[in-house]
């Protein structure tokens, strides 16, 4: 039995509103978490115990509550931007109704079920609902099993033929670290070039909005937008890249996505107050010119300025690996 | 022997585990809803998150963002209605001198 002071590895988890899963890896065994309103169940399975691991295929309604939060904060800030926007207006109900479209295409043609069989019992993975998810988590696991239970020799059909009995391969176990599959390597030009695109965006921003800043005319607002939208991906690419490799990058993503979503809201609001304010409707101009907007710009412009720099210098400097959480923690 | 010792411990080998940080923060964020009890829920989360502050976290939580929101929370709508309750005092005080 492991101890109690035994690191481990999430490998997944998902939440919905009131109910969530997560699964977690340690030298010897899995734990599979289930969680219930304010309760969750911890159930072990040992490695060299398991037996069979099935994914089927099969349909997943359910959905996160990241999603849920995702899809409401679009939603709102097209209800906001519509407001200044009669293109975001004229969109507002084909974007939801994309959203519920994409929904129903990924829990009936992209989900999956994924139950591990030991010699008496079996447990589902209710973290495991999508066959990139499964995918990523056999390619996890199928090492540590191996190092546990051994390995079939090379040839094991010809002694079922002659009615031999095989022999398995005993293996040395692996540590964690070892046992992360060589697909890293592959990773990490996505992480690099992930990093890459959001430290340009955030540094070509920094140089349009400071420029701006001089201009008397304002730049196109379709610049403006399409850089924003360029560095909200960037962002949400760094976030996924970096998830369980690099925890400083994986955070910067996180960080600059809020960032820009209060960057976001913070000029829509000062947009708004400008215009209440006002004897008349002010114009695009007019608006800049307030010195409200010009702080504003400062500071977004000192915020893309840190972001940048802290994204190139992290970047350069390699990862930072998860803090690994013992067991009473 | 493990239920035992998880029993005694409460660390490590128990099969379940009571997410007192998800509990103190619905303390804390839910009664917002009825504003008034808040003044009663507000000093209950409070409670709860130094309470049990030590015990171990549910797996499924790395760290205890929610209890620091929940103190906060808490802490905020026992000083804003404390606040509103004086401020209604001398009021009243003032229009009946």
């Amino acid at each position: 039995m492991p101890s109690a002071t035994q690191a481990y590895r999430k490998l997944s988890s998902w939440h919905s509103v009131f109910n969530g899963a997560a699964l977690f890896v340690d030298e010897h065994c899995l734990i599979s978490v289930r969680s219930s309103g304010y309760e969750e169940h911890v159930k072990r399975l040992y490695l060299k115990d398991i037996k069979a691991i099935v994914v089927s295929k099969s349909h997943r309604f359910g959905v996160s509550r990241w999603v849920i939060l995702a899809a409401f904060l679009l939603w709102v800030g097209i209800g906001f931007g519509s407001a200044f926007s009669p293109f975001l207006a004229g969109l507002h109900w084909e974007i939801a109704a994309l959203l519920v479209l994409a929904w129903l295409l990924i829990s009936m043609k992209a989900s999956c079920r994924c139950r591990i069989y030991t010699a008496v019992s079996q447990e589902e993975l209710l973290s495991v609902r999508r066959p990139w998810s499964a995918r990523k988590l056999l390619a996890e696991l199928t090492p540590l099993i191996e190092a546990a239970q051994g390995t079939l020799p090379d040839g094991w059909q010809e002694s079922v033929a002659r009615d031999h009995p095989i022999q398995l391969i005993p293996a040395f176990p692996k540590s964690n670290e070892e046992s992360i599959p060589a697909q890293d390597a592959n990773s990490h030009a996505g992480r690099i070039a992930a990093s890459g695109v959001l430290v340009a965006s955030l540094l070509l921003d920094v140089v349009l909005t400071s420029w701006e800043l001089q201009r008397t005319q304002p730049l196109p607002n379709w610049i403006g937008s399409a850089l924003a939208l360029v560095e909200a991906a960037a962002a949400v690419w760094v976030l996924i890249q970096n998830r369980g490799v690099d925890v400083s990058l994986q955070r910067l993503g996180g960080a600059a996505l809020v960032f820009l979503g209060l960057a976001f809201y913070g000029q829509v609001g000062i947009a708004a107050v400008a215009q209440t304010q006002a004897k008349h409707p002010l114009q695009p101009a007019e608006l800049r010119a307030t010195p409200v907007h010009r702080t504003y710009l400062e500071i977004y412009i000192g915020g893309c300025l840190v972001f940048g720099i802290l994204g190139a210098f992290l970047t350069l400097s390699g990862p930072t690996p998860q803090r690994q959480r013992v067991a009473g923690d | 022997m493990a239920a035992g010792l998880a029993k005694v411990s409460g660390r490590g080998l128990a099969s379940s585990r009571v997410a007192y940080d998800s509990i103190a923060l619905t303390a804390a964020v839910a009664p917002l809803l009825i504003f008034p009890i808040t003044i009663l829920t507000g000093p209950v989360a409070v409670f709860i998150a130094f309470r049990y502050w030590k015990r171990p976290l549910a797996l499924m939580h790395a760290n205890r963002w929610r209890f620091v929101t929940a103190i906060l929370i808490g802490l905020l709508e026992v000083g804003g209605l404390s606040w509103l309750i004086v401020y209604a005092l001398l009021k009243r005080a003032a229009a009946a001198a």
